[in-house]
């Protein structure tokens, strides 16, 4: 690691922070992005957002970027973990369920919207704590120090409140790539490979696309009499001031913005200890109660979803960890997020010497609760009954700190603004369900639309 | 003592590697079956004490390579599909089971006492190869669990010791190796 390019702390600041603070962090975050065009991972879960949710609390803000990898078919493991080991400079990026797809053999000619991942290394990089408001900002010697007063003055005197997300929001219907019909034919597809033995589990999606309407701006624009106009970092702020989950990203890749709401972990290595928490099992519900927990506990076949899960990621943390290492820890845990139960397990293991966090993440990617498993064959099953690309969908977010120390998300709950082929402005987000054998077709396609509902609700009303 | 797993493209092959090194303190090679299984073709499995054959995908049909396992002679544990591929080569048929169970557990009765085993097969032997016998079977069913051959130290597991809902999956390593005459 270069000793002459490490970050010095430029400013640290306490904010107001907790709930009650949520709206003022919100618009700190949303000037992040909107004055200084900043690649946001924001946790953004404290215990008291809800229920049994595990808090998640560290946000990771990057602003100015000194460099960039851009993958390519042809990019290699090595030149990725060139990027993002050599210079000793903290990493965000994504990598998607394609660039999954590439690394399995399984080819795919369907139309992509987003690079196969995009990397990136910041001049200034912020971190906030949530839970106790402490804002920390690191930059390089050679940052921009007009930029880093700038964001000094407004961290310290943080702007007022704003409504994120005026009242103009009217995006068109979403259209699902694959309507009722389709899925449920799809489901029936995927429940006679189970009866084959093809797979034991499949996670099928459907993606769904809404007409952008003309008074929506990706880009933030400021209008003539100086109201603002909705724009994309506005409905990523709204949502995570609102919808609190563990693993929000914004992100833009090349021209296309990135709105990540996911409430999942796929690998986290703290010092060569590493975590997954795979989530399965699912129950929507609109007033909680603990009779739901127990249900979703007791219930065969939700137990038997996650468990597979489980098998599934010890195999695929197995190969870089130290032998004897891997453990379950909290089998079947359960929290709430967007009114949804969603149960949890956590398996944990020690990273080999020899390997690092990126050839874990290799090994193990796309992550096993979204592809199913056996995964390879059930890879190339859901390759041939989805009628779209996931894309970036069902990738990762990922913060890579140095060979040993990494977080990264399943990117689920996960939409982009993009065009369509006749250059019509889009909204395109995802949802799926994980099918078993005891799987009925009509309740996994219910609860693909309970998944894809916050964007609806949203952007629809 | 050398140990050779071969992997049908499985996605718990690792946490069988890893429940043999527990068991055996030894680190297995791995061979990955691919495509055509044209790696086994080019492997020294004389020179191996112990073949494993993980589970997999499919239908034991599907895996046409595997004879050069066989007439190497060497003991050979086979688990899911591996038992399936096991009863293939001996002859016997392999169907689709009525009410096929993933990622649940079951109870066995072993040598008199009772097991708790994780569960993944939407297939079972319908009928067991020349030479093999069935000695667990699923509790109030003939669904074959093990099978162990008369004369040759071939065994198969239709459960999943690998699995972390099995309990003592390392028993079922032990139990094997006795059978071969390893331990």
């Amino acid at each position: 690691m270069s000793g002459t390019f490490t970050m010095q702390c430029a400013f640290s600041v306490f904010l107001d922070a907790g709930t009650v603070q949520r709206e003022k962090l919100a618009a700190l975050f949303n000037s992040f992005a909107t004055n200084f065009d900043a690649d946001m991972f924001l946790s953004g879960v404290t215990k008291d957002d809800a229920p049994l949710r595990r808090s998640a609390n560290v946000c990771v803000i990057g602003i100015d970027p000194v460099a960039e990898l851009i993958v390519q078919p042809e990019t290699t493991r090595e030149d990725v973990k060139e990027f993002c080991f050599a210079s000793g400079h903290e990493t965000l990026g994504y990598l998607s369920y394609t660039y999954g797809l590439k690394e399995h053999g399984i080819p795919s000619e369907k139309r992509n919207d987003l690079p196969l991942g995009h990397f990136r290394q910041y001049a200034i990089l912020i971190t906030v704590n949530i839970s106790t408001g402490l804002l920390e900002c690191a930059a390089l010697e050679s940052a921009d120090s007009r930029i880093l007063q700038r964001l000094k003055d407004v961290c310290t005197t943080p702007p007022s409140p704003a409504r994120l997300l005026p009242e103009c929001t009217a995006f068109s219907v979403p259209v699902p790539s694959m309507n009722r019909d389709d899925y449920i034919a799809g489901v029936e597809k995927v429940l006679e490979h189970i009866r084959s033995g093809d797979t034991y589990q499949l996670c099928l999606s459907s993606a769904f696309s809404m007409t952008v309407p003309d008074n929506f701006t990706v880009v933030p624009t400021k209008l003539a009499d100086g109201k603002k106009q909705c724009d994309a970092a506005g409905l990523f702020m709204h949502l995570w001031q609102h919808y609190p989950a563990a693993y929000y990203a914004w992100f833009s890749s090349e021209d296309v913005k990135i709105i990540s709401t996911s409430p999942e972990c796929f690998l986290r290595v703290e010092e060569g200890i590493i975590t997954s928490e795979p989530i399965k099992g699912t129950v929507a519900y609109s007033e909680f109660s603990e009779k739901l927990v127990s249900d979703l506990k007791n219930s065969p076949k939700e137990s038997a979803e996650l468990s597979m899960i489980v098998d599934l990621i010890r195999n695929d943390i197995s190969a870089h960890c130290e032998y004897g290492s891997v453990r379950v820890e909290r089998h079947k845990g359960i929290f709430t997020v967007d009114n949804m139960l969603q149960m949890y397990s956590v398996v944990r293991g020690t990273l080999k010497e020899e390997s690092t966090c990126l050839d874990l993440l290799f090994d193990a990617f796309p992550g096993g609760s979204i592809t199913g498993c056996p995964k390879l064959r059930t890879m190339q099953i859901i390759e041939q009954l989805e009628p779209h690309s996931r894309d970036l969908y069902c990738g990762s977010f990922l913060h890579i700190k140095n060979p040993v120390t990494m977080n990264s998300s399943i990117a689920i709950r996960t939409g982009w603004f993009t065009y369509d082929l006749s250059g019509i402005q889009k909204f395109r987000y995802f949802a799926g369900s994980g099918l078993v054998i005891d799987s009925v077709p009509e309740q996994e396609f219910a609860e693909t639309i309970a998944k894809a509902e916050k964007f609806r609700k949203v952007l629809s009303t | 003592m050398r140990i050779v797993l071969i992997d049908n493209n499985d996605s718990f092959t690792r946490n069988l590697e890893h429940l043999l090194v527990t068991a055996t303190c030894f680190v297995p090679d791995i061979v990955t079956y691919g495509e055509q299984g044209t790696s086994l073709q080019h492997c020294p499995f004389d020179q191996y004490d112990l073949i494993v054959i993980s589970p997999g995908p499919g239908h034991p049909s599907e895996y046409a390579a595997y004879n050069c396992v066989f007439e190497s002679g060497k003991p050979v544990l086979g688990v899911c599909m591996g038992m399936q591929i096991i009863n293939q080569f001996f002859g016997g048929t392999t169907d689709r089971l009525p009410d096929c169970v993933h990622g649940k557990t079951d109870t066995l009765e072993i040598n008199g006492e009772a097991r708790t085993v994780a569960r993944y097969h939407s297939l079972y032997l319908s009928s067991v190869g020349a030479g093999l016998r069935v000695t667990a079977t699923l509790s109030g069913t003939d669904v074959p669990m093990i099978v162990e051959h008369e004369t040759r130290p071939v065994m198969g597991l239709q459960f999943h010791p690998e699995s972390f809902l099995t309990e003592q999956g390392e028993w079922y390593i032990h139990h094997a190796m006795r059978f071969f005459g390893l331990s």
